[in-house]
């Protein structure tokens, strides 16, 4: 980049009151794991200019590939002709102004930016070696890898700039007895991608139980994996953007200051995370990024705003802005409740079921909250604090499991027991915000299971 | 504007195939994409913002070595086409990939034709929208958003083809939360057509919303709760649609039979061992046809410059045809039959859905509610699913009827349609002539892309035997 974003911004500033410019240069490459192999490259190489801009509280957002002089002049033409008819955002109240200072080189790895061939097929051969010598018989995957530099000019007086990488393996492990696990670990650093271990972890679970059962209708203790848990507690993050709330699309409308879950369970949204794919040093408006407890002991503390939503509220911005709405970051939940070990967990349920992963989450009711979701990969009966034996609803052959959980967000929020083990970022394959999060206990969750 | 910018770039288009052939690539197709879209949001009568998304980018697509490449750019010059190429021949040695190739040469240009599109109108629409649908007092909540979009492609590959298109979009959703007795229920109502902006008026939006919001208003002053469960049920075109959809579409797309999408979107209970499996009763036929005309899911020449035709994937209950592009062609030795679709050039293009359908009967809905004498009848939707192979769906009724002695008697606030994928469609007993397609955007692949599909087709009835799984 060399001084796009400056360039658009004098072309458009004396078109509007406010004015975000945020120019960023990405590449993105995906590699394909096929049966235990390489098989293709998705890549990419772009530059887009974000635009945020407002006159006379209408408001306006718009993209910018073609940074040449003319295409820039045909887009303020183009802005300054739709401002004498874009209606007003009656609740628009402006961007933040001021001098910040950044962390500089969080979320950067030069390792991971001058990452050669080499280096990334090693690392894939590797995971598939540790996935295959734990007893996988297919391995199917993908590894993802993302490396940019950002600089945002404002009309609130704020320049900055950051750099960014990431990289993200996803590994399903098929086992020869019908069972299959998924692993996805995501780092800012090439070293701290452990892909060796990522490969052990997609087969852990392959020969965790002999037997295998069917399970009955009912009410169960759950022990969520961080995949699955992740997949469902990255939900408190969308629920808890105002914009969101607004929407109606939030089971957290009307519950500032009340109980939402168990008093011993906190979430918080942190963009500050060193290793977390959400993290960033400025939001989308510039303000630096931070922490934010959305849940605090069981009570609903904060939604995330940006300047305009936090006056509108009379509350301060929690650094979250998005190019319009406010968007969650990395979400952290954490449990007092947390026993020393994962096995020490399993060890402290009677009657329960271990889900490692889940998917297709679908809200009844987006303010209410309900929702079902279907276990994916493995499933275990926990007896006696022991995993006993592998759930197969759906005949021995079939790699379905064949249940499906139903429960509320906030019913599971406040039924969750205990958690233990190590803390993970859970990052699903479609890319919901990252959650950290150990392995967890939710108490009484009812689950539906299939005849075959 | 479109149509001189993609002249500038057939040169770049061409000069990519011939790049990739140099670099000693068995196949190689180029495609440049121009876009504008425009979107309009309102949450409860407050505006949000215009969002106005220009873009253009070229994508070289080329098989070399046994790999498969898709590299793309925003910035649709030599200089970046050139370092993309270079900084992303990654694999070594032998891929284990291939694709069908050696297709015959085609030519091809088409236009959706469209009535209007003005940026005034489209946001007027809205504004009025929201404010008919906010006169019903029990809608507390309401949220519409709606845009109007173009995409122009020119594409050509090293088989020697041609082929340029350029299709419009409008389209959008909006959610209506109703409140009565202290109780909430939600309804989401997508809607989309390649089409220009007068869709919307022909869609009757505002009309269906209201419907809507006052049955689930009587379902909840009036609903009953059963934990009965039911033999007989009869759906509706839009049950019938998402069951499609997600039962059959899905798990007969050839790269989720071949384990591709295994870590990503899922697998499939249709196995290159069980291909021509009893799917269904002989009531069932279920098409997928991308070339019906102005529909959400049109296409004519798919991302792999392969000619679209309607593809029937169930015939009379029997598996009949895979959805098929030329990766998984050349993996099952049989030809592409015109699936590969991306969301926009910055994607690799995979098999999807384009407008997948049951075939209407000769019935009306009434007949099948008389047939089905006792049972129960689901109109709409909210929350479904469907297990990692496609075999075990759930489809939660937010509108319900008791059928009680062939009419429809109270509604039923928690029904639950809760089957096994195979009991669901050999259950298909009986259907109405009315046929509706509904729109949606199909979710698939790593980084996830969204395409616009329909999906539907006429009433059913259901009639599950002893072993059906019919759930409350």
């Amino acid at each position: 980049m060399s001084g796009e974003a400056r360039k658009i911004f004098n072309i458009l500033k004396s078109e509007v009151d406010d004015l975000v410019v945020n120019v960023s240069e990405g590449y993105t490459t995906f590699v394909k794991i096929y049966e235990g192999r390489s098989e293709s490259v998705t890549g990419s190489r772009d530059m887009i200019a974000s635009i945020f801009l407002a006159k006379d509280k209408k408001v306006m957002a718009t993209y910018l590939n073609d940074f040449r002089e003319r295409s820039i002049e045909a887009k303020a033409k183009e802005i300054s002709s739709m401002l004498h008819y874009v209606e007003k955002k009656e609740d628009y109240y402006g961007i933040a102004s001021g001098k910040f200072k950044y962390a500089k080189g969080r979320n950067f790895d030069r390792k991971l930016w001058d990452a050669d061939a080499g280096r990334i097929n090693d690392g894939i051969d590797s995971a598939i070696a540790a996935a295959s010598g734990n007893g996988a018989a297919k391995v199917h995957g993908m590894l993802s890898i993302y490396k940019a530099k950002e600089e945002i000019i404002t009309s609130g007086g704020i320049e900055a700039e950051d750099k960014s990488t990431a990289i993200k393996l996803s590994l399903r492990a098929f086992g020869d007895r019908s069972l299959t696990g998924q692993a996805i670990r995501a780092s800012r650093s090439l070293n701290r991608l452990d892909f060796r271990k990522t490969g052990e972890e997609a087969s852990a679970f392959l020969n965790a139980a002999r037997e295998e059962s069917r399970l009955e209708d009912g009410e169960y203790e759950i022990l969520y994996m961080p995949l699955a848990a992740g997949e469902l507690i990255a939900g408190v993050g969308d629920s808890a953007s105002i914009g969101s709330v607004e929407s109606g699309f939030s089971f957290l409308a009307g519950k500032k200051g009340k109980l939402v879950a168990s008093k011993q369970v906190s979430v918080l949204d942190d963009a500050t995370i060193e290793e977390g794919l959400g993290s960033y040093s400025f939001d989308e408006e510039g303000v630096p990024s931070r922490k934010t407890a959305i849940i605090e002991n069981g009570v609903l503390k904060s939604y995330l705003h940006n300047t305009s939503t936090a006056r509108k509220y009379k509350t301060k911005t929690t650094g979250s802005a998005g190019l319009l709405d406010p968007q969650p970051s990395n979400i952290v939940l954490k449990h007092k409740k947390s026993y020393a070990s994962f096995d020490k967990l399993v060890a402290s349920i009677d009657r329960g079921v271990l889900i490692t992963n889940t998917w297709y989450t679908r809200f009844k009711n987006y303010q209410t909250g309900e929702f079902s979701t279907v276990p994916r990969d493995s499933a275990f009966i926990i007896k006696r604090g022991s995993i006993e034996k592998a759930i197969k609803n759906m005949g021995k052959e079939s790699i379905g499991i064949g249940i499906r959980i139903s429960d509320s967000m906030e019913g599971m929020l406040k039924r969750m027991r205990a958690e233990g083990g190590e803390t993970v970022q859970a990052v699903g394959w479609d890319d919901p915000s990252p959650v950290f999060i150990k392995p967890i206990a939710v108490e009484k969750v009812r689950i539906t299971a299939a005849s075959w | 504007m479109r149509k001189g910018l993609i002249d500038e770039k057939k040169e770049l288009v061409d000069y990519a195939i011939r790049k990739a052939t140099s670099m000693g690539a068995d196949y190689a197709e180029a495609t440049f994409e121009s876009s504008r879209g425009e979107s309009y949001t309102i949450k409860n009568s407050v505006m949000s913002g215009a969002v106005i998304a220009e873009s253009q980018g070229l994508r070289v697509r080329f098989l070399n070595g046994g790999y498969i490449y898709s590299l793309s750019t925003n910035q649709p010059d030599k200089d970046s086409l050139e370092r993309l190429m270079e900084s992303n021949m990654l694999l070594r040695g032998e891929g284990p990939t291939g694709m069908e190739i050696s297709r015959e040469r085609t030519s091809a240009e088409y236009k959706v034709k469209y009535g209007r599109y003005d940026s005034r109108e489209l946001q007027n629409f809205i504004t009025r929208l929201d404010r008919d649908i906010s006169k019903y007092a029990p809608i507390k909540s309401r949220f519409v958003t709606a845009g109007f979009s173009i995409v122009s492609r020119y594409y050509m590959n090293s088989e020697g083809s041609v082929i340029e298109s350029t299709i419009p979009y409008s389209d959008g959703f909006m959610t209506v939360t109703v409140e009565s007795k202290g109780e909430r229920r939600q309804r989401n109502i997508q809607f989309g057509a390649a089409d220009g902006i007068e869709y919307f008026e022909r869609a009757k939006l505002d009309e269906k919303a209201l419907e809507d919001a006052k049955n689930m208003k009587k379902v909840i002053d009036n609903g009953i709760n059963t934990r009965e469960s039911f033999s007989n049920v009869v759906i509706s075109s839009e049950i019938a649609g998402i069951a499609v959809h997600e039962s059959v579409g899905h798990p007969n797309e050839a790269d989720r039979v071949l384990g591709r999408e295994a870590a990503q979107a899922g697998t499939s209970y249709v196995t290159p061992e069980n291909l021509g499996m009893r799917i269904g009763s002989k009531e069932v036929t279920i098409c997928d046809d991308p070339t019906i005309k102005n529909s959400y899911g049109f296409y004519l020449y798919d991302d792999e410059g392969v000619q679209a035709r309607n593809r029937t994937i169930v015939e009379n209950g029997m598996q009949n045809e895979l959805l098929h592009n030329r990766q998984s062609a050349y993996a099952l030795k049989t030809e592409s039959n015109g699936s590969a679709r991306s969301t926009a050039v910055g994607f690799e293009p995979i098999i999807r859905m384009a407008n997948t359908y049951l075939t209407p009967g000769k019935a009306d809905l009434d007949e099948l509610i008389e047939e089905a004498k006792n049972g129960i009848y689901v109109k709409n939707f909210t929350e479904w699913n469907i297990d990692d192979t496609r075999s075990f769906s759930r489809y939660q009724g937010n509108e319900a009827y008791l059928i009680e002695n062939g009419r429809i008697g109270k509604p039923v606030k928690n029904f639950v349609l809760e089957t096994r994928t195979l009991d669901f469609w050999s259950a298909v007993e009986l259907k109405s002539r009315d046929f509706v397609l509904y729109a949606g955007t199909c979710g698939k692949g790593e980084p996830e892309q969204g395409v616009p599909v329909l999906m539907g087709g006429p009433d059913v009835l259901l009639k599950f035997d002893k072993r059906g799984n019919a759930k409350r």
